[in-house]
């Protein structure tokens, strides 16, 4: 039996296998359950017994055990302050309300806390239940599982992988080696055994840097799910592979759900005709938080939604709310408004729908009413494209190509910006979900 | 494609040459479809006129679901108007209204907190409490016999009845319960009837607690061929999930409650019966949680577990071709079970010691040996107690006696004059000290 070695894209908001088998690039049903099989959330639930669940399997299953589960609140000693002034010191015990009931533990934005490692605001892990997990751990859990299911998908034992890494995890090079370095130990962790780490953004013009037949500036333009990454890189010649800028920001495609949900849906729950009831108010507003929701499903929640509706205030739609928190419909709600966006890419409009008990929900959206709602983004993005130029020293008219990738980048209000700046014949489309996780199968096949 | 506020809800589609008019969409701001969103999509047709065939293909589909949905609200309004809802909702309330009465008789006339009902959500105390023993034949002939708990002897003789028993012909029955109790008339043919134990009056007695045959009441004649097979104690109707409805020949189907209240109105429940030689034997109020457990003349005993039962009539225990069913009780916490043979000969269980049947069509647990079932010996009676009960036995000669169930246990014989033809037992939320 051979072994394999695997590239593996371990993004902030979604991560993705795939394998180079010397022909082409396999990318790996990773996620069945997601509506791209072939990426996967980056979240973690661990759950009472310390099993660990990832993507969408791990967000089910964190809605299936918080819906209108119980809740017991005991406090516990969490630590104390030291008050110090000029004529005075005492120290006072900190208590926090900790649900004892709770069943598992949620984990997102793995990627972000591998970059707190390193910084000075050290972040070295947290408690799950009576374990300690270190970043490593959690990190490790996590690459783990996705091991698991490649080995299932392949079928052979995995052993070696190629790991995307930003360009910078840090501004202080010292952080930034030592997230590099925590990166690896996890995969280690995870029973890698052989771990090699690649540019994300190299990675994700492999394909085209293979093409080119001499040296150009390129600006990849890497728009996921949870962040935008720009690099500003001299491509063609390996040797003299240089990196004029990195930027980017906190915006992509969750950030577009949130506010599809705010601006267009969140009526649909009660906004705008609940009055003077501060508490039903606060629902309707926790609405677009998918990791908040379950915690609403409270009895006093339940008894506040039942006597407003009883009361007349906007029953129908309240009962909506209510239905979305106490009937486990969150998950197909998320997913329906996810749908929609990555459909307004290719149609002008599309159908956010929602049927079951108590529930009826239809919302047409058209990509008119889309570009009109990310507007406010579109330009942060704008003027964060314009920096990382700037910061490069070059002009806009010295990028010789623009490499797009990432879910988000086929948004075609993007596109446009893109063009606007460097102009149509300059702005390629590379693999929109998986330029670069293909990259690295490459590379790890190369290195293998 | 502006204009006056008041015809935005018409969407004009000139690429596809089509107007798509929008009438039920309203105009005010906070519906979910307004004006503002209209022109949105209008503008999206506009800017990218093939998204205008997708926007109208969307409206459709959801304008289709809507009819559809409007035609169910109208048939759903039609049905309002004409009074069928109405008398409907007129007859749930009323049904519900029967059940709460019923349940204020159960707990004595007023309706208790829930702190002060006893473990068996009976909060009646034996002073404030009358009890009635109830003869009843197939004839449909009742004799109510009072009892006053206070005041019992064991072995007490409270009347002795003037009975015709014919050979071949299904004994009398003894029911004992409290006198606020309401009575389900069961009747072979299937039909139903209710009567509160109160409107049937008690007989009076001479001397020797003698009762002259007249003065035996005939509440609900039974109609050509049809015999009264049993009366059921029905105030927790408002407590119970599922009846189960059994017949002699150990066949038997579940009922939910929500059928209840249309047996009620139509006085029938159904004959109960598959074998045309068979006839229905006795209903019983449970839960779906329960067991049931059954009794036949020859001595065999089978528990079932209620929510197993099937809503068809199917045979759930398997008898002899000479043998059938002369007990019925529900599995009740705390209780043992008293079984009696005609000769007065007293069987005492407790539920722990035989097993829930796995399947249906079995003969059940033998009671006593082969040898005694071949002597004759025959079970008349069964009832589910507590030592402060008070046991009843009707006897062959037609007395009535009452029995302490402690002294019961003790002796495991009741004193017979000929057989007896039935037993069974009053429970009583709870005696006294100095009676004890």
């Amino acid at each position: 039996m051979m072994s394999l070695h695997i590239g593996l894209d371990f993004g902030t908001s979604n991560s993705g296998v795939a394998y180079f088998d010397g022909n082409r690039v396999k990318l790996l049903p990773i996620d069945r359950q997601n509506v791209i099989p072939e990426v996967v959330k980056t979240i973690l639930y661990i759950d009472r017994y310390y099993r660990h669940y990832i993507g969408q399997e791990a967000i089910e299953l964190y809605y299936r055990h918080n819906i209108n589960r119980l809740r017991r609140y005991v406090k516990k000693w969490a630590g104390e302050i030291d008050f110090r002034g000029a004529d005075m010191h005492y120290v006072r015990d900190v208590y926090v309300y900790v649900d004892e009931l709770q069943p598992g533990r949620l984990l997102q934005y793995l990627k972000t806390i591998l970059r707190r490692a390193g910084a000075a605001e050290s972040y070295t892990g947290t408690q799950v239940f009576e374990r300690y997990y270190e970043v490593t751990d959690l990190v490790g859990a996590y690459l783990g599982a996705l091991k698991s299911r490649a080995e299932a998908l392949l079928g052979e034992p995995v052993t070696g992988v190629t790991l995307g890494r930003p360009v910078r995890f840090s501004a202080d090079p010292a952080a930034d080696r030592q997230a590099e370095e925590t990166l690896r130990q996890a995969a280690l962790l995870a029973g890698f055994e052989e771990v090699d780490l690649e540019l994300e953004p190299v990675a994700a013009a492999l394909f085209y840097e293979q093409s080119l037949d001499r040296p150009q500036n390129t600006l990849i333009f890497d728009f996921g799910g949870g962040t935008l990454d720009i690099a500003i890189m001299r491509l063609g010649d390996s040797r003299k592979r240089q990196v004029f800028a990195s930027g980017g920001i906190g915006i992509a495609g969750s950030d577009f759900d949130r506010t599809i949900i705010q601006k267009r849906l969140l009526p649909h729950f009660g906004a705008g005709a609940v009055q003077h009831q501060p508490e039903i108010q606060g629902l309707i507003q926790v609405v677009p938080d998918w990791i908040a929701l379950p915690k609403l499903s409270t009895p006093q929640n339940r008894y506040n939604l039942e006597a407003a509706i009883q009361n007349g205030i906007a029953p129908a739609r309240l009962s909506t709310l209510k239905a979305l928190i106490f009937n486990d419909l969150a998950f197909s709600f998320y997913n329906q408004v996810e749908a929609a966006k990555i459909a307004l890419s290719d149609a002008g409009a599309a159908v956010i729908a929602l049927n079951s008990r108590d529930i009826d929900l239809w919302e047409l959206y058209t990509r008119t009413q889309f570009e009109k709602d990310i507007g406010e983004h579109r330009e942060q993005i704008e003027k964060v494209v314009l920096d990382t130029v700037a910061a490069s020293g070059l002009e806009p008219e010295q990028i010789d190509a623009v490499v797009k990738t990432g879910g988000s980048s086929s948004i075609p209000a993007f596109s446009r910006m893109l063009v606007s700046i460097f102009g149509a014949e300059k702005v390629k489309v590379s693999n929109t979900f998986s330029s670069v996780v293909a990259g690295l199968a490459i590379r790890a096949s190369q290195t293998a | 494609m502006m204009g006056h506020p008041f015809t935005r809800s018409i969407i004009d589609f000139p690429e596809i040459g089509m107007v798509l008019f929008v009438p039920c969409f309203c105009i005010e701001s906070q519906l979910m479809i307004n004006h503002e969103k209209i022109e949105e999509w209008i503008k999206e047709a506009e800017e990218r006129p093939e998204s205008a065939q997708l926007i109208l293909k969307h409206i459709a589909n959801r304008l289709r679901d809507l009819a559809q949905r409007n035609e169910e609200l109208l048939n759903e309004n039609i049905a309002l108007q004409l009074g069928n809802r109405v008398e409907e909702y007129e007859r749930r309330i009323a049904h519900l209204e029967y059940q709460l009465e019923l349940l204020r008789r159960h707990f004595g006339g007023t309706l208790p907190d829930v702190e002060s009902l006893s473990p068996n959500g009976d909060s009646r105390s034996v002073a404030d409490q009358t009890y009635s023993v109830l003869v009843y034949t197939p004839h449909g002939t009742v004799a109510r016999l009072l009892v006053d708990p206070q005041a019992i002897s064991n072995g007490q003789v409270i009347a002795h009845l003037p009975l015709t028993h014919f050979e071949g012909e299904a004994p009398p029955h003894i029911l004992a319960t409290a006198s606020s109790e309401e009575l389900l008339f069961v009747f072979s043919s299937g039909r139903v009837s209710t009567l509160p134990v109160e409107e049937i009056p008690p007989v009076m007695m001479g001397v020797d607690q003698e009762v002259r045959s007249e003065q035996m009441l005939v509440p609900d004649e039974p109609s050509g061929a049809e015999s009264l097979v049993s009366l059921l104690p029905f105030s927790g109707l408002a407590m119970c999930e599922v009846l189960v409805q059994t017949s002699r020949r150990g066949y038997a189907k579940k009922i939910g409650a929500a059928m209840i209240e249309s047996i009620l109105a139509n006085h029938f429940i159904g004959t109960g019966v598959r074998l045309p030689t068979d006839q229905t034997f006795h209903v019983s109020l449970c839960m779906k949680e329960d067991q049931l457990i059954l009794f036949s003349r020859q001595g065999f005993l089978i528990q079932l577990n209620v929510s197993q039962l099937p809503h068809s009539i199917e045979e759930v225990m398997r008898l002899d071709a000479a043998d059938h069913l002369v007990g019925a009780l529900v599995r009740e916490a705390g209780h043992s079970i008293l079984i009696a043979t005609q000769i007065g000969k007293l069987i005492h269980r407790t539920p722990d010691s035989f097993d829930t049947a796995s399947s249906f069509r079995s003969r059940g647990t033998a009671l006593y040996s082969k040898a005694r079932r071949e002597q004759g010996s025959r079970v008349v009676g069964a009832a589910m107690v507590k030592e402060n009960d008070i046991g009843v036995a009707l006897h062959s000669q037609g007395q009535v006696t009452l029995h302490h169930v402690k002294d019961l246990f003790g002796s495991g014989t009741i004193p017979v004059s000929g057989e007896l033809l039935a037993f069974t037992a009053l429970a009583l939320p709870g005696l006294p000290a100095a009676r004890a």
